[in-house]
């Protein structure tokens, strides 16, 4: 006689509490293996893995996020020292991307490009960046119309998504590394120093001559 | 209690859909022509998962919207923060707005069809974004609300 099914009971199919289990078993997982990162806070790790592990660990565990200034006044940037299409790489201590914690372009007109996670990619005044503690200018050893491109090239991302964490081949999402690393790669030029994860860090290790440091 | 944990069970299964989607959408993303199939395939299934009676269609139509905003509750909280913040209620909350944006990495391709335009100084697509996951659970328990209901 075959059983009588429960009125009360709905059959759920078993895959259902099954795949449940994978979120909270992921993030568990994740949780434990970047709260036992062991590494420095700077330089951030290379590697993908790593790097996502330190991310993490510093980000989220120590609350470093993107650094804050350790001071109230900085120097204004040299406007005069600019040309369009300059790296300009900015660091506020114990940033989770590394040893800077920003990175943009020069555009021209003392506009650079400006990106957060709030207001998305836009044009900004070059003296938003006197916040930061440490900046450094950088000019890719390439003739000076193909910067001035690399910067028409990137003016044309203000307004579309900005991405923290997009992939790093992502044709339509963009962090701040990646509009500088992008506007350069639409040129035929990769200005970074080779590594999976384009931050701020790699820019600054790629090919270009230090115009300024502070 | 049977139903409270069916009701978790699915809201759970929604997240690992949604984790798993997550991955290969953001793995895809250098080929969009890949990536938004993906992400619109992933609203597919979330579709016809709630309205499977052994899936979320096994529950009733208001378990099944509590089940959905318990899946999409990260995004929820903090995109609510954003609009809040963009309206200017709410302090500036970056953590927050990461959040919404890693639980939503399966739409994230399709935020870049949003036109160009700002609203009180944001654009378009800061705002599609930090609508999108009010817009899910509305559009999702609107798309099952109507289906076979599971065999008891």
């Amino acid at each position: 006689m075959p059983p009588v099914p429960d009125p009360n009971r709905t059959s759920l199919h078993p895959l259902v509490p099954w795949s449940a289990g994978i979120v909270p078993v992921v993030m568990l997982t994740a949780l434990i293996w970047a709260w036992t990162y062991d590494g420095p806070d700077t330089p951030a790790p290379r590697t993908g893995g790593a790097f996502v592990r330190h991310f993490i660990h510093y980000g989220l565990f120590k609350g470093y996020a993107a650094g804050s200034p350790q001071n109230e006044q900085n120097p204004l940037l040299p406007v005069g020292l600019l040309e369009a299409g300059d790296v300009i790489v900015c660091g506020n201590t114990r940033a989770v991307y590394g040893n800077w914690s920003h990175a943009t372009i020069y555009l021209g007109n003392e506009a650079v490009l400006g990106q957060d996670l709030l207001s998305g990619i836009r044009s900004d005044h070059v003296d938003t960046l006197a916040t930061y503690d440490h900046l450094r200018i950088l000019r890719p050893r390439l003739p000076a119309s193909t910067r001035a491109a690399a910067a028409g090239t990137a003016a044309r991302y203000v307004g579309q998504v900005f991405n923290l964490m997009s992939h790093p081949r992502d044709p339509w999402q963009w962090n701040c590394s990646r509009c500088v690393e992008g506007a350069y790669r639409s040129q035929g030029f990769d200005i970074s120093d080779g590594r999976f994860w384009i931050t701020p860090d790699a820019l600054a290790a790629g090919t270009g001559d230090v115009v300024i440091e502070r | 209690m049977q139903r409270a944990l069916h009701v978790l069970a699915v809201a759970g299964h929604l997240a690992t859909v949604q984790l798993i989607a997550g991955t290969l959408v953001w793995w895809l993303s250098p080929w969009p022509s890949l990536s938004l199939p993906l992400a619109v395939g992933w609203l597919v299934l979330l579709i016809v998962d709630l309205r499977h009676p052994r899936f979320a269609g096994a529950l009733s139509w208001w378990q099944r919207s509590l089940a959905l905003l318990l899946a999409e509750s990260p995004a929820v909280v903090f995109g609510v923060w954003n609009v809040l913040y963009f309206c200017g209620f709410a302090q500036r909350f970056e953590l927050g707005a990461f959040v919404v944006q890693l639980w939503l990495t399966p739409l994230m391709p399709l935020m870049a069809f949003c036109p160009d335009g700002a609203v009180l100084g944001r654009d378009l697509w800061l705002w599609a974004l930090s609508l999108a996951p009010m817009g899910l659970i509305i559009g999702l328990a609107l798309a099952s609300y109507r289906c076979r209901q599971a065999a008891r």
